[in-house]
């Protein structure tokens, strides 16, 4: 049987994935290149490997929610991400549902609580 | 430091999805040298260091699979996008030579133009199928066997060090992948015609009274040399498959490359050597006074030094290459 300290870990980082998109879009509110939103992502907490940011960055891109350009001005070309208006409503939409599931998550919580302290 | 990184970047070029590759490779070597400046600052990075980073990155098929998604296919994500590529060229080759053929019918008379359209629209979703059906089968048996250690992702990922990198080509190994393309065309078109419409290859000419059409190749005796074509053609059409799928010459890929065109020239010799191959009969040389069998056999023998000189071009560059330091 796996170690109860890996599941955890490996159901954390699940967990963490899912939420990866809402990240982004969240996170894409200012023009960011690729490297520049990992560690965006690093400072709040969020450790994002790149082998799946980039492709979710391109995915978003192809599904119409963040626009991107290239920009020479720097040290070397980079690509810069943007949310746009299809992905702010996305993005709107997502954080109600992540509100809805975080307050059934606490009712069920609750619940439990109660039950338990009935039965002690 | 730069040399390992452009080793890797290649690597991971070379099986990009085709889509976008340009823009997708620009953007992972941007964000591949901003880690870098910022891990490690400008300075000019020992080898080690360098190889750690790389490690650490991830093997170039792991990026590009992260790019592609599901690597578990019949058609492995690595081959995909030249599958894809060949499919198409397939799919052209067989529309055009099944064009060629209906335009030929039409020309000549044999079949009205409803037969002709009607012909076309069943021979093509044929084509379609016959075309995207052999050139899974081939691919499927490449990935199966031409690098078998390859179709376990995760066995590679976890033994891969950047140290076994390959170099990039140098010039005399790069490839114009124009060259495979053009060929596989070629190939596609003349298996099609030798195997489907040989019977449709003809001399044509218009006397005053009528438009007379005389086949070209005796039937009894051709069908017994079609599978000597279909080998040499073969195993032409699977070595340029093969070349597109390394996307670079080797010493190796170039002698077979030279065996495969001299024998494709042997067995044409052999073939058009034999006696009654072509038929020259009818009433074409007492109606035109023109003598048939002398004009072609000017015309072969032009056609034939023409092939051995290039042959003899192609197979003094070929091994030019090979010699070359």
């Amino acid at each position: 049987m796996e170690n109860l300290e890996s599941i955890k870990q490996n159901l954390s980082s699940e967990l963490r994935r899912g939420t990866l998109l809402l990240m982004v879009l969240s996170a894409l509110h200012e023009p960011q290149y690729g490297y520049s939103l990992i560690q965006y992502l690093d400072g709040i907490g969020m450790k994002v490997d790149q082998n799946t940011l980039y492709p979710l960055l391109r995915r978003l891109e192809k599904q119409e929610l963040v626009d991107s350009e290239w920009v020479v001005g720097d040290s070397r070309p980079r690509r810069y991400y943007n949310i746009n208006q299809n992905g702010s409503i996305i993005r709107s939409h997502l954080l109600k549902e992540w509100g809805n599931i975080n307050q059934i998550l606490i009712a069920q919580d609750q619940r439990l609580e109660k039950k338990n302290e009935k039965m002690d | 430091m730069k040399k390992w990184i452009e080793r890797y970047l290649y690597q991971i070029e070379k099986t990009l999805p085709q889509k976008n590759k340009k823009d997708l490779i620009e953007e992972i070597r941007s964000n591949l040298y901003d880690e870098l400046d910022a891990t490690y600052g400008t300075v000019d990075l020992p080898e080690e260091e360098i190889l750690a980073f790389l490690q650490k990155n991830g093997s170039p098929r792991k990026i590009v699979s992260a790019f592609r998604g599901s690597d578990e296919a019949l058609i492995g994500g690595e081959l995909f996008p030249i599958y894809r590529l060949v499919v198409k060229i397939a799919l052209f080759a067989s529309f055009l030579g099944l064009l060629i053929a209906t335009i030929v019918a039409l020309g000549f008379g044999t079949q009205t133009p409803l037969s002709a359209f009607g012909g076309f629209l069943s021979g093509a979703v044929q084509a379609a199928i016959g075309a995207v059906g052999s050139v899974t089968i081939i691919f499927a048996l490449i990935q199966r066997f031409m690098d078998p250690e390859k179709t376990n992702l995760q066995e590679e990922l976890d033994s891969w060090n950047p140290k076994d990198l390959p170099a990039l080509p140098e010039k005399k190994y790069q490839l114009k992948r124009s060259e495979p393309i053009a060929a596989i065309i070629f190939l596609i078109l003349l298996i099609l015609g030798f195997n489907f419409f040989w019977e449709s290859f003809a001399w044509a000419y218009n006397t005053n009274a009528e438009f007379v059409i005389v086949p070209m190749l005796n039937r009894e005796i051709f069908p017994r040399y079609l599978p000597w074509l279909n080998l040499v053609w073969g195993s032409s059409l699977l070595f340029n498959i093969v070349l597109l799928i390394k996307n670079q010459w080797t010493t190796l890929l170039r002698v077979i490359k030279i065996i495969l065109d001299w024998a494709g020239l042997g067995l044409f010799l052999w073939i058009i050597s034999m006696p009654n191959l072509f038929i020259f009969e009818g009433s074409f040389l007492q109606t035109t006074g023109m003598n048939l069998y002398t004009l072609f056999q000017s015309m072969a023998k032009i056609g034939l030094i023409t092939l051995i000189v290039l042959m003899i071009f192609e197979t003094g560059k070929n091994i030019y290459k090979i010699v070359q330091k």
